[in-house]
């Protein structure tokens, strides 16, 4: 299994990514992935590979990935390319919804994506007050999605192992509000 | 037991399986996890030993240099342009007959992504005729660690291991086996002919050096291997993280070339090397980022390399960049790129965002404050976080570390007239380099504000402590005081601000710029306010824009680039963005007519 994680760098997709890979590491899988640290970091656009199985190199290529998660809707638009036919992408938007442009929506449909959005900044910060708790929240939605890849109760035995103490309640709740967070396709 | 490990803790993890237990650093992407790693993982066992930060990789160089002088193992990390300024001892410890093992990791950023070049280490490692190992993967890197200890004691030779950003920024599973109790105790046997680089004696030191790269030459690598082992019109060469990506790509695409993985790039291993030639009619090569390999094979007309344009010269070897190759030699039908998609996305106005300074980042006020003081300036800066003032039209030069002091020299003796120079630099990089140019300024009467941003860490790459806070890895040690050292550089005019205060930092650097044209003589403003990452508290008011006040001018965007501010196109009005925000309050102070407010 192939994954992308996209976002704006300080959007915590580090985590999100290790929470992943830690969790296939429990189960006993290969895992091999990609991260970014340094300049691209401070508030730039921030993609994270992770690949689970049988594979050397840490990069996805475009077009193989069976997920994307981003964090921010343009990140997430930008990403699709990575994916291959009927991969699954589920986005963080706020304002938008709907894509809105003939191209885009021709090359979802054209390679059978499956496309969804959440408002993930709904949850981590009108409820909760903490934006940088954003990636649990698309997390739980993930555990969500795809339930029996990525067993929520396991995700959160994860998350309790590698957020700091002080963090652990607000992440597992925001883990929950994000499971049961509004979602819709976009075409 | 496996454990999920970042490129750089597998290294770590290499050098404490192989008791090196001296080991210093200066930090730089994509390397600076190493060394925090090494005291982690020797803290959780409660093995005392010397992990240090220095002030640069020149200086940590010798330190862990001449640790292997007295017999110790020890290790030194730095990333490919930190390499540059240990160039010095690099080369001259290069003719050294060790008496510990010593490995030094130099970190390349092919890309770049985080760097000023994309240059190649093993290039360096070449010239300096030391031997360099090239590993794929986090697995394999801290294999070839432990390796590069037994060899490098084996040959009484430095040796280099060299991985790029994928395998340092990679994460993997890696086995993590137990830390053998096997340190070496530190004892100096006086030899004068060993130590001591007399030119007289170098010339034998030399000869020696040739005589030990031949030997290398001629033992088989365990981390070269021929793969696919067959006749072929075809074959493919590869290291590094490439050969991982080539090995991807034979699996998708069902590809059975004979595929040459070459671990050590230098010396080659000349009998894997020739028996694989003797297999195919021509080789392509891919490796990161100088054609180093390629360089040394024996007939250049059967390589499609880099030196006749069949791989790219410059950028990295991206997965579709190798399968763009592959494919178009083999037929293949293969296209990464979707027509037309990227334009779509540019037309409604969606690209790569850049890097920006973080919300309530101290660095975003100075330079605002730098702007209004000398609107007609010129800035040259330096590396770190604070480049990216360019974004406020705030650093209008940077060369290299240390390079801002230097080039508001170089600018002080080019320009006569009148206008005001003001080099902005980190503490952190002060340290690393600024020093010796700012004593050269003091000298030399070179005219120019040096603006130092001090926000007390190395916050680019990932907030590692500086000399000013007495803070290390694996003990407290003494603090350094800035002020008192550019004094002792013989400054005359320093001042300290708090640049949170727009209009007190404006009113400093106006006088330092009469101090400076009176007196014609370097004046230096420290602007301290510690990192927003560090500092990392909201303040509890928060901030928002009155609509009723706003005009809609945008000055505040333009001019202060925050990520917490946004503007509301329907309402034409400046708005806060609360996902972003972290309620300094500087924009308060920006915005003209007032219209940002605290609650
Ligand atoms: S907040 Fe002030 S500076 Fe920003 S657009 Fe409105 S009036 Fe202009
Ligand atoms: S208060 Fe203003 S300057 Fe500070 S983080 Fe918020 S928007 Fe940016």
């Amino acid at each position: 299994m192939q994954m992308i994680f996209s976002g704006i760098g300080g959007q915590g997709i580090l985590l999100a990514t290790r929470v992943i890979g830690e969790y296939a590491l429990s189960k006993g899988l290969s895992v091999i992935g990609s991260e970014v640290h340094g300049m691209a970091q401070r508030g730039g656009s921030v993609v994270s590979h992770l690949k689970i199985g049988n594979y050397n190199s840490p990069l996805v290529m475009r077009g193989e990935a069976d997920l994307l998660i981003a964090f921010d809707w343009h990140e997430g638009l930008r990403n699709l390319p990575f994916l291959k036919e009927e991969g699954i992408a589920l986005l963080n938007s706020d304002k938008h919804s709907k894509v809105e442009h003939p191209t885009i929506e021709s090359f979802i449909r054209k390679k059978r994506l499956e496309v969804y959005a959440v408002d993930g900044y709904k949850v981590a910060l009108d409820q909760l007050k903490s934006p940088g708790v954003l990636n649990v929240v698309m997390l739980g939605k993930l555990s969500y999605l795809m339930e029996e890849r990525f067993p929520p109760e396991e995700l959160k035995n994860i998350i309790e192992k590698i957020v700091s103490p002080k963090f652990k309640e607000i992440n597992l709740t925001a883990f929950d509000l994000g499971r049961k967070m509004e979602i819709r396709e976009v075409i | 037991m496996e454990r999920l490990l970042l490129g750089n803790e597998a290294i770590a993890r290499g050098i404490v399986e192989s008791c090196a237990d001296v080991v210093t650093s200066y930090p730089g992407t994509p390397s600076s996890e190493i060394l925090p790693a090494v005291a982690k993982f020797y803290k959780e066992e409660g093995i005392d030993a010397v992990v240090e930060w220095c002030v640069n990789e020149k200086v940590a160089f010798e330190i862990a240099a001449t640790a292997a002088f007295a017999g110790k193992r020890a290790a030194v990390s730095m990333k490919q342009v930190g390499l540059n300024v240990a160039y010095d001892p690099f080369m001259s410890v290069a003719y050294n007959d060790l008496a510990g093992g010593f490995v030094v990791i130099s970190a390349d950023d092919p890309g770049p992504h985080s760097s000023q070049t994309e240059q190649d280490s093993r290039f360096a490692a070449m010239m300096a005729k030391v031997p360099v190992f090239d590993p794929s993967s986090p697995q394999e890197a801290k294999k070839m660690v432990k390796f590069a200890f037994d060899f490098s004691e084996k040959y009484a030779i430095l040796v280099m291991v060299r991985p790029g950003l994928r395998v340092c920024h990679a994460r993997q599973n890696v086995e993590v086996e137990k830390i053998p109790s096997n340190f070496r105790s530190g004892k100096f046997v006086k030899d004068a002919e060993r130590w001591v680089c007399l030119p007289a004696i170098r010339r034998k030191h030399h000869e020696k050096l040739n005589e030990k790269v031949k030997s290398i030459a001629k033992e088989r690598d365990p981390f070269t291997k021929l793969e696919n082992y067959r006749k072929s019109s075809l074959g493919v060469i590869a290291s590094g993280v490439s050969y991982a990506i080539v090995k991807d790509m034979f699996d998708r695409y069902s590809i059975d070339l004979p595929l040459l993985k070459v671990g050590r790039v230098f010396p080659l291993d000349g009998e894997a090397l020739s028996e694989f030639l003797s297999l195919c009619d021509e080789v392509i090569v891919f490796e990161e980022t100088y054609p180093v390999i390629e360089m040394q094979l024996p007939d250049k007309h059967r390589v499609l390399g880099k030196w006749n344009g069949e791989v790219p010269s410059a950028g990295e070897l991206t997965p579709e960049v190798i399968m763009g190759v592959l494919s178009k030699k083999l037929g293949l039908k293969f296209d990464a790129d979707i027509p037309g998609y990227d334009e779509v996305l540019s037309s409604i106005g969606i690209k790569a965002r850049k890097p920006i300074l973080c919300p309530g980042c101290p660095h975003r006020a100075s330079f605002f404050a730098m702007r209004k003081a000398f609107p007609k300036g010129v800035y040259p800066s330096d590396i770190g976080c604070y480049t990216l003032g360019i974004n406020q039209k705030a650093v209008d030069s940077v060369m290299c570390m240390g390079g801002a002091v230097t080039m508001g020299s170089g600018f002080s003796v080019s320009l006569r007239d009148g206008t005001p120079i003001v080099s902005t630099i980190g503490d952190s990089t002060f340290y690393h380099m600024g020093v010796p140019g700012l004593i050269n300024a003091v000298y030399n009467k070179h005219k120019f504000i040096l603006f130092i941003l001090d926000n007390s860490t190395t916050a680019m790459t990932g907030g590692q402590p500086t000399p000013e806070t007495g803070v290390n890895l694996m003990k407290e040690g003494e603090k350094i005081d800035l002020v008192k050292l550019v004094e002792g550089c013989g400054v005359k005019f320093v001042k300290v601000v708090d640049p949170y205060d727009v209009s007190k930092t404006i009113s400093t650097l106006k006088e330092a710029w009469d101090y400076v044209k009176r007196e014609e003589r370097v004046a230096v403003v420290i602007a301290k306010h510690p990192c927003k990452l560090i500092e990392g508290k909201h303040y509890d008011k928060r901030i928002y824009v009155d609509e009723s006040l706003c005009t809609g001018c945008k000055y505040c965007l333009n001019e202060f680039v925050c990520p917490g501010l946004t503007f509301d196109e329907d309402k034409r009005k400046a708005m806060i963005d609360y996902r972003f925000c972290v309620d300094c309050g500087v924009c308060v102070q920006v915005c003209p007519v007032k219209a940002i407010k605290e609650e």
